[in-house]
């Protein structure tokens, strides 16, 4: 086969054969310098500040895929690994016997195709039917900051000194150094371009050009000497890892901002990355929070991420503002002026409880403190972590569904869970308690199955180079980023449908057992039949006391779950190192969890989709405002969260907006945090807004609700989510 | 102590999470009754002692069950006992008003301690006329000042003066409304003469109280009356806010079946209100009444 011809279109699996060693990662970042020498260059001076990634016009590869064959592309959606070849051929018909021939050889390396081999029947079952699953994730956050400071000079001397403690790793720090060729070479090629393109330029475009020509000559093998140079350099290695969350944004590019002496041009700068943000639709960028002595490590940039974050109203990148007990006024306030605007953003993420939760699984707290949020609100170490994101997902309320029918999923009919007995054999409701502990603790001890044995194959098949570059641990200790490098490898799983088994529970309880006005013959049989006939049956269960209205019967049982399953979780290896964690990230996953299990106790039809879609309640029961639906949140232990919460709560647009709604907000986060809440996120829309954005979608483009720690256009949401946004209550003032 | 827990009393609602009936984050107990028959009362269900039955008429789909389990449904014999509520399917029937002891109004009240700590909020007795049933208001108010908690209470101030001395020394603020001083318009108004109420706002202004006079502002009501309030206020050093009308409680009065008489205004626009109350120096209220 002739490789050479497919050099400008597969330069990825190119490179990766033609690597000259056989170590997997090694033959990754042989494969990343082969895409910055290969690869077509193309420069915007509109955008200023330039990366590989969205220069690919129109394809680029996401080279840190072992497999080669992850591309996207943002015009024209998303190439997957399922329809690549198909795609590809279509676009170059006159390369169809190469890029069949390529794809077969790529074959063997497929990771897909490998994690399929060690998957069960049941494993698979189990998430096809949403009751759980294990694959992993791939979220991480480099450091800008070590990279920036030390450029890659300082990074080759840091390799160096590394190799020399560790002296059988030859291929690992080769790897290193073949990275840091690449982003040179990138480097290299983007000021040659822009010499190039200097004479035919208009004069405005003469500026930037010659600016980034300047840049060139000093990153990325030393350290930016202007905010300029920062974000420029900051964009490349961000595009060369794949745009994913910016991370600590205020602290790493804080002290260039902070120093940069000209503001109307730095501000221009932080103007300019942010539309480069959302168009390449980064995820999580981080703002605010505070050091291990509680000292506020706010800056000029975190009040100007705000500010631009309001004029610009887009709905991505997430942004998330840490606080603690010594966070400014001004600058809560200039969150909420943020908020005000409807964009959903930021999210509110509170320090002492997170900080606590990740001390407790041994981070220390100069590096609890460095934490920040990834992909929608998984929490992550900045630069030094790879914390799965997300690891796993389980689904609470089919552990009860399973408890209620000996094991049997109502959506497959087919027995997926544990046989622990008839539910008409329970005679207390402790023996019910304890069917369902057991179907929950198999369905976790199946999520950490696999995920080891995923996390394993990753490990193996799909090294990250990049990553172990600018994460710290890897070069440290001579391990590669999937394979133990960094410093924390905990694991993260997420919840759904928490309070929906508890609000069901609690009706059993005091219908089945407490008060014996029906028996679990009845219910299990109305349960299957929909409700169809027990009409008295199916108000008593729907209107019975829900969770999220301060009422102690069925928080307690709620704080129960949530005790057992983290502490479960917390008591399990992850393959990386760590131990896995708990939190809930539900979002725009809801829907789909809520259609694949049939009716259930708490009055949920087999057809409706409403699920909670947070740690909070089911949406349209919180009955008793905010402060009720925030004391029930918080009977649960949030120090147990270590992977990230998502509190969701809507305000009234016409109330929030005034100088007393606000006020009220930022007090009702004062205290809900002080309390031991770990985070809030509001939306400000008016229901009405929400229901003519239904009807007259055209009418309503901007509008932006924030779903989970996820931003969306409510216009792009499909039909039952935008229901489940509309049930929301209004938190009226 | 027990004993005075047991006092009981009709509320209609308890509002958490209120920021507009004075500072901060606070809890509002809306009392039942109210001596007052203002034209344009936004919470009509709240002038009978007794409680009374809504009929959401939009709501209703005519399927008869009400009627099965109560002969009284329609007709004037209705008690409002709301057994005809529990079982309608439409939710288009509902009951306003409960006895409630003190014991667990002051229970619901503390849940949201912490939230008025931040906030500087506390309780609200609110109504209705919470002072028409002033022993409740005392063992309400005095178990909150107990507990730290800052306690406010709106009244039109249509009582004998005692009630206000034996309230004053647990209560941190007085949201007093004054709804005119021309006293045959005020009769025409709210059916009572208002002379009672401004000898209490002097006396209890002399008292040294904290009290934050408040007028509904409704045109061709007692519009032309704003600059005199206001002049009153000030002849007693006290500020005024002025709340503007608004038509919400429409509905309210069609599920009651009874008559809106200020139904056809228009609510006054934001920056005039803004405008007036800046002319006059008195407070403009967001909110509205």
């Amino acid at each position: 086969m002739d490789l050479q011809k497919l050099t400008k279109i597969e330069p990825f699996a190119v490179g990766f054969l033609t690597a000259d060693r056989e170590d997997r990662c090694y033959k990754i970042a042989y494969a990343l310098k082969f895409m910055a020498e290969n690869l077509d260059i193309k420069l915007d001076t509109a955008n200023w500040f330039n990366a590989p990634v969205h220069s690919f016009v129109p394809y680029s590869i996401g080279f840190s895929r072992a497999d080669g064959i992850y591309v996207r592309d943002h015009e024209k959606g998303v190439i997957t690994r399922q329809n690549i070849k198909t795609k590809k051929i279509e676009l170059y018909p006159e390369y169809e016997q190469e890029l069949n021939e390529l794809y077969d050889v790529m074959r063997p390396y497929d990771l897909w195709l490998y994690l399929d081999s060690i998957t069960s029947d049941l494993e698979k079952k189990l998430d096809e039917n949403k009751c759980c699953w294990g694959r992993g994730g791939g979220h991480g956050n480099p450091d800008f900051l070590m990279l920036m400071r030390l450029g890659t000079k300082g990074m080759r001397e840091k390799i160096e000194k590394f190799r020399f403690i560790h002296k059988d790793r030859d291929d690992f720090y080769d790897s290193m150094h073949l990275c840091c060729d690449a982003i040179e070479i990138f480097a290299k090629r983007f000021q040659e371009k822009a010499i190039e393109m200097l004479p035919d330029a208009n004069k405005e475009d003469k500026v930037v050009l010659n600016r980034l020509i300047e840049a060139f000559n000093n990153i990325p093998q030393n350290s930016p000497r202007n905010f300029f140079e920062a974000c420029q350099f900051f964009w490349m290695a961000y595009g060369i890892a794949d745009i994913d969350s910016p991370g600590l944004f205020d602290y790493f590019l804080g002290p260039w901002y902070v120093n940069d002496p000209d503001k109307e041009d730095r501000y221009e700068c932080l103007k300019k990355l942010w539309e480069l943000f959302y168009k390449t639709r980064s995820w999580n960028l981080c703002v605010g929070g505070s050091n291990e002595f509680g000292e506020d490590m706010s800056n000029d940039l975190t009040y100007d991420t705000l500010k631009v974050a309001r004029e610009f109203k887009y709905n991505t990148p997430n942004i998330t503002m840490r606080v603690h007990k010594n966070t400014p006024d001004s600058l809560w306030r200039a969150a909420v002026d943020t908020l005000a605007t409807g964009i959903g953003m930021p999210a509110i993420y509170n320090d002492e409880c997170v900080c606590t939760a990740l001390e407790a699984i041994g981070i220390p707290p100069s590096d609890s403190h460095l934490y920040c949020m990834n992909g929608c609100n998984q929490i992550d170490i900045f630069g030094k972590s790879h914390m799965g994101l997300e690891d796993g997902e389980v689904s609470v309320i089919k552990a009860l569904e399973f408890a209620l029918f000996d094991g049997v999923c109502k959506f497959s009919h087919e027995k997926l869970g544990l046989s622990t007995g008839e539910a008409d054999g329970f005679e207390t409701f402790g023996d019910l308690m304890k069917a369902f502990y057991s179907q929950l603790d198999y369905l976790l001890d199946t999520i950490v199955s696999v995920s080891n044995r995923y996390q394993e194959a990753y490990a193996k098949y799909a090294p990250i180079p990049w990553r172990s570059l600018t994460i710290q641990g890897c070069i440290e200790r001579g391990l590669e980023y999937k394979n133990k490098g960094p410093y924390y490898g905990h694991g993260q799983v997420l919840t759904e449908g928490l309070p929906d088994t508890a609000d069901s529970l609690a009706a059993i309880k005091h219908y089945v057992y407490d008060t014996k006005k029906y028996t679990m013959k009845e219910l299990t049989e109305a349960l299957d039949k929909d409700f169809e006939g027990f009409d008295q049956l199916y108000k008593d269960f729907k209107g019975y006391d829900k969770f999220g209205n301060d009422i102690e019967e069925v928080d307690t049982i709620y704080a129960e779950i949530t005790d057992h399953l983290y502490r479960y979780l917390q008591a399990k290896k992850t393959f990386r190192g760590g131990v896995f964690g708990a939190g809930c990230s539900t979002f725009h996953r809801a829907p789909n969890y809520a259609i694949h299990c049939g009716a259930l106790p708490n009055g949920k039809k087999d057809n409706e989709t409403l699920l909670a879609d947070s740690i909070g309640c089911t949406p349209g029961n919180d009955k008793c405002g905010p402060t009720a639906l925030l004391n029930s949140v918080l009977k649960a232990n949030q120090y147990l969260a270590t992977s990230g919460n998502v509190m969701q709560m809507k305000f009234n647009k016409a109330q929030f907006n005034t100088d007393a709604g606000k006020e009220a907000y930022i007090a009702l986060a004062k205290t809900y945090f002080r309390m031991g809440g770990q985070t809030l996120q509001i939306n400000v829309v008016s229901k009405e807004e929400l229901l003519d954005a239904k009807i007259h979608p055209e009418k309503h483009e901007n509008l932006i609700v924030r779903v989970g720690g996820f931003s969306e256009y409510f216009n792009r949401l499909a039909g039952p989510l935008q229901d489940n946004i509309i049930a929301r209550t209004d938190n009226e003032f | 102590m027990s004993d005075i827990l047991n006092i009981k009393g009709n509320i209609f609602d308890i509002q958490r999470f209120s920021i507009h009936d004075g500072p901060g984050i606070r809890t509002t107990v809306f009392f039942k009754g109210c001596n007052l028959k203002c034209l344009w009362c936004h919470n009509p269900e709240s002038q009978s002692f007794k409680p009374v039955l809504l009929y959401y008429r939009d709501k209703c789909i005519s399927c008869g069950e009400c009627a099965k389990i109560c002969g009284n449904t329609f007709t004037k014999n209705c008690i409002a006992c709301g057994k005809c509520a529990e079982i309608c399917p439409q939710k288009a029937r509902r009951v306003s008003g409960r006895e409630e002891t003190a014991e667990n109004i002051i229970k619901q009240v503390l849940k949201d301690k912490e939230y008025y700590k931040t906030s500087g909020g506390g309780v609200t007795l609110s109504g209705g006329e919470p002072l028409l049933q002033s022993d409740l208001c005392l063992e309400i108010l005095s178990a909150c000042k107990n507990a730290g908690i800052h306690t406010a209470i709106e009244t039109a101030g249509n009582v004998k003066w005692e009630i206000f001395e034996k309230i004053l020394p647990y209560a941190d603020l007085f949201l007093f409304d004054i709804k005119g001083i021309d006293e045959e318009n005020h009769i025409k108004n709210t059916g009572v003469s208002n002379k009672q109420i401004l000898e209490n706002a002097c006396k209890l202004s002399e008292s040294g109280a904290n009290i934050l006079f408040r007028m509904p502002y409704i045109p061709e009501f007692n519009d032309f009356e704003a600059e005199a309030v206001v002049k009153f206020a000030k002849s007693l050093n006290r500020d005024v806010e002025l709340m503007a009308y608004h038509n919400i409680a429409v509905g309210k009065y069609n599920a009651l079946n009874r008559c809106y008489e200020t139904e056809k205004i228009t609510p006054p626009d934001k920056d005039f209100m803004k405008a007036l109350a800046a002319k006059l120096g008195a407070i403009y209220s967001p909110s509205g009444i």
